[in-house]
């Protein structure tokens, strides 16, 4: 089967992390970021994770990691996009970001291009609003790492067609991933409860009930959780899990998912997690 | 042995990075779950920024990072320390 062309905008851990997957599944990918030290930075990490990947798997790869890394190109061109079939969209986590990328895309990407929204929480439907084209919009929730995460959340909005939902499951089959569709709604069904539950706990941390390696080893050792929270969290990112419950906050105008002080002091003085060689526990 | 020795320095590291305090220096760190799939990006990271060398495609042998032993010789050879 003929593999179709898929761009990737932002070069962020999440986005080098799809780029990264799409390559070692044989695509040729476009990462387009307007940053060049975050693409610098993607470039870097991409290599690591490859021969990191090929370390753990005990095996020589079938293609080796320098060949991997070579299919993905880098630019901070968005015209680069103009013959995509796919774009994946994973900017920050912030409408006002996002916003401007779709109109962008709307203009460099060909009608048909089907527009695939990489949120965490901001619902589908009020992104492609902003194209259009909204029936070519959906979400896709990847989950990180990208490539070793096997299962993706699917989110159709209330204005994406059939054809768009066929098209992003063709390729989510190509890349191997498992398909769970939920309906549009703040946060899906996976960081509506997660982000609660990771706020929660750093609450717990905050208020000197456990440490946070007791908290997350009763996730671990009570429930059978490969994580716990602060884990989970730590791996998210802790910028991410703000923006994220700040996202929930506004849209179900609801203060239970009021990000607690300890979490947005760490994230503050730039503890963000192990992107950052620090969050609830130390990775450097 | 002081700080600045190699192998101090990955003991330290995986030790502090993995909550694991009590390493042995042959304890095969993949083999006992110590490195999962995740952290082994880290320590890749870790291998070369902080002995300044770039892991080769010919180096992504399992045996050169299974251990301490094996990542310290290993960073020896390619040093040129050994």
């Amino acid at each position: 089967m003929t593999k179709p062309t898929v761009g990737v905008v932002g070069a962020g851990v999440i986005g080098a992390g799809v780029a990264q997957d799409l390559a070692q599944r044989g695509f040729r990918p476009i990462l387009v970021d307007v940053s060049e030290a975050a693409l610098d930075a993607a470039r870097e990490r991409i290599r690591t994770s490859v021969s990191a990947a090929c370390l753990f798997a005990r095996s020589k790869p079938a293609d080796p990691p320098d060949e991997i890394f070579a299919r993905v190109s880098a630019t901070t061109r968005y015209d680069a996009l103009s013959g995509v079939d796919f774009v994946i969209e994973n900017a920050t986590e912030d409408v006002e970001i996002k916003r401007p990328i779709y109109e962008m895309l709307d203009a460099v990407c060909p009608k048909d291009c089907v527009l695939i929204a990489n949120t965490s929480c901001i619902p589908i439907t009020r992104l492609a609003s902003f194209t259009k084209w909204p029936a070519r919009v959906i979400g896709i929730h990847f989950m990180n790492p990208v490539p070793m995460m096997h299962t993706v959340e699917m989110v159709p909005g209330v204005e994406t067609s059939g054809r768009t939902i066929d098209k992003a499951k063709g390729l989510m089959e190509q890349l191997g991933k498992t398909c769970i569709v939920v309906k549009d709604s703040p946060g899906f069904v996976s960081n509506r409860i997660l982000m609660l539950a990771i706020n929660e706990a750093v609450r717990v941390l905050e208020e000197g009930v456990a440490d946070a390696e007791s908290v997350d080893g009763i996730f671990k050792s009570c429930f059978g959780h490969p994580m716990g929270p602060l884990e989970t969290a730590d791996l998210i990112g802790l910028d991410t899990v703000l923006l994220s419950l700040e996202v929930l906050r506004d849209s179900f105008d609801d203060a239970k998912y009021q990000p607690c002080r300890l979490l947005k002091e760490m994230v503050a003085e730039g503890r963000l997690g192990r992107k950052s060689g620090a969050g609830f526990h130390p990775y450097s | 042995m002081n700080a600045v020795d190699p192998k101090s320095q990955i003991r330290d590291y995986l030790e502090r990075v993995t909550r694991h305090p009590d390493l042995r220096d042959d304890q095969n760190i993949f083999d006992d779950g110590i490195v999962n799939s995740i952290f082994a990006v880290e320590l890749v990271v870790f291998i070369e920024d902080r002995f300044n060398i770039t892991i080769e495609n010919d180096d992504l042998d399992f045996a050169n990072f299974a251990s301490i032993d094996a990542i310290a010789a290993f960073v020896a050879r390619k040093t040129g320390a050994a």
